[in-house]
């Protein structure tokens, strides 16, 4: 590939207000002029689009490095999110002490949990033939589960929620609010750790694990693991309800595929797959990049950042047929949403099981749910991130809760 | 058709368990794939074929040099 020092420019802003509702027509336009460019907003930024390239730059870690942080601008938090803004060799203490926490055994024993908290929350609406599948359930899935696991109180996911969000979508909007809501639940997480560290032993929790594991004789310290903490919330939460918006949406639109999957829910794995990547809910990460070097015939210089677009990516017509069709039986689907190289998604296996579980439940509780057509269908008003659904009202035959109800 | 794991490649994504479990097992600690069947099995090519192909880090080597027996 040729290399030229005139630099393919672009006015991407990913944190636009026009971008957020659709940001897949920008994204292809992109991908086909100029898949590496660079923007001068926020300081300046590569912004990366092309599948071949995205994936180029995830996996070459020592080039394109985590450490010096994966948001852009930085989210205003003093310290970094780990172990996600951290390299090799930090990198994998941090992933050893909390692989086994999140491994597919994990999420198998974490499906009883997933299937009580999905099963209550159904209760909670079903007698009433309609529903908001993001504000009541969806959300607060993946937020009760992952204070349940940290060992933090689970009936205060509201208050949690609240502030992650703020966390995850202001920071380039409103940093003071961004950083007061940061605080709060870095506090609420120390007196956890507090806790832990008072008792003496380890426990089962995610917290205990964490203040108790030691590598080569030595402990976390307190920030680590208060770093480790919030992004566990941060990961989690939204990411996991788009994916579970995503979903309910398409399923609720496509009555023939709803009932098909109800009749047969081996399918419900596959389709999962489809929307994480048409809809990718993690849209992109930053990366930063450690030595001059050459990316797809641009020059990046060392220092200079990069928006890895990993939604993008997975639309990329060189690597999918038909990428703009959502097909629930996609196979082989090498989709990147939890994206590649050493940072692969940590909560992945555990987000799938709650997508799948509450598809499944939601197939056979209420199996004639539609999203009417009208209705509307807001999203977080910031995609850099996190795209999602902010709200899916649906309509189904009213049922029986289940007495399970504990 | 035999089949490897390049392991410095593999990152536990798990694409290749959900599409052929029989010969793709995932490590306790943290779900990184180990083969668990070679040869594999003729019924299995195709599911291999589809966990190879899906495998977000190209983790997946397959040998096809002995896949097709010489024609009667």
């Amino acid at each position: 590939m040729s290399t030229t020092d005139v630099r393919a420019m672009t006015d991407f802003d990913h944190h636009s207000p026009e971008l957020a509702p659709d940001p897949f027509p920008t994204y292809a336009e992109l991908r086909e002029k100029c898949p590496v460019a660079y923007s001068e907003k926020w300081g300046g930024f590569w912004v990366i689009t092309g599948s071949a390239e995205v994936i180029e730059v995830a996996k070459d870690d020592d080039t394109f490095c985590s450490g010096q942080g994966v948001s852009l601008p930085t989210i205003g938090q003093a310290r970094p999110l780990l172990p996600i803004e951290s390299d090799a060799p930090r990198f994998r203490v941090y992933r050893q002490a909390l692989d086994p926490l999140f491994s597919p055994k994990a999420a198998e024993r974490l499906e009883g949990d997933i299937r009580e908290i999905v099963t209550e929350l159904i209760d909670g609406f079903i007698e009433r033939g309609s529903v908001d599948f993001i504000t009541e359930l969806g959300q607060i899935i993946p937020a009760r589960l992952t204070l349940r696991m940290l060992g933090l109180e689970e009936k205060e996911w509201e208050w949690f929620l609240e502030r992650i969000h703020i966390g995850v979508h202001e920071s380039a909007h409103d940093l003071d609010t961004s950083v007061d809501a940061l605080i709060e639940v870095y506090a609420a997480i120390a007196e956890g750790l507090e806790d832990r560290y008072d008792r003496g032993e380890p426990g089962t929790d995610v917290i205990s694990h964490l203040a108790y594991f030691e590598h080569e004789g030595e402990r976390f310290s307190e920030e680590e693991i208060l770093d480790i903490c919030l992004l566990l919330l941060f990961g989690g939460l939204d990411t996991t309800a788009s994916l579970i918006g995503r979903a309910l949406l398409h399923l609720g639109r496509h009555p023939e595929l709803r009932d098909r999957l109800a009749a047969d829910p081996s399918g419900v794995p596959l389709a999962i797959s489809e929307y994480l990547r048409f809809e990718t809910p993690v849209q992109a990460l930053g990366r930063t990049c450690t030595r001059d070097t050459v990316l797809g015939g641009q020059h990046i210089r060392a220092g200079e950042k990069l928006w890895v677009v990993w939604a993008s990516a997975n639309r990329d017509a060189t690597a999918f047929e038909n990428p703009d069709v959502i097909d629930i039986d996609r196979n082989p689907n090498r989709h990147i949403a939890f994206g590649v190289g050493i940072h692969r998604c940590l909560g992945s296996n555990i987000a799938r099981s709650m997508a799948n579980v509450t598809v499944r439940e939601v197939l056979a509780r209420i199996p004639d749910f539609e999203v009417p057509d009208g209705v509307e269908l807001p999203r977080f008003h910031d995609a850099s991130v996190v795209f999602g659904l902010t709200s899916l009202p649906a309509v189904f035959s009213p049922g029986a809760p289940s007495g399970e109800r504990s | 058709m035999r089949v490897s794991v390049r392991a410095e490649v593999c990152q536990g994504h798990t694409v290749c368990h959900m599409n052929a479990p029989e010969v793709f097992g995932l490590r306790e600690d943290d779900g990184h794939s180990e083969v668990l069947l070679n040869p594999v099995p003729e019924h299995l090519w195709t599911a291999v074929e589809m966990a190879a192909d899906s495998c977000p880090e190209r983790a997946i080597v397959l040998d096809k040099a002995v896949e097709r027996r010489p024609a009667e």
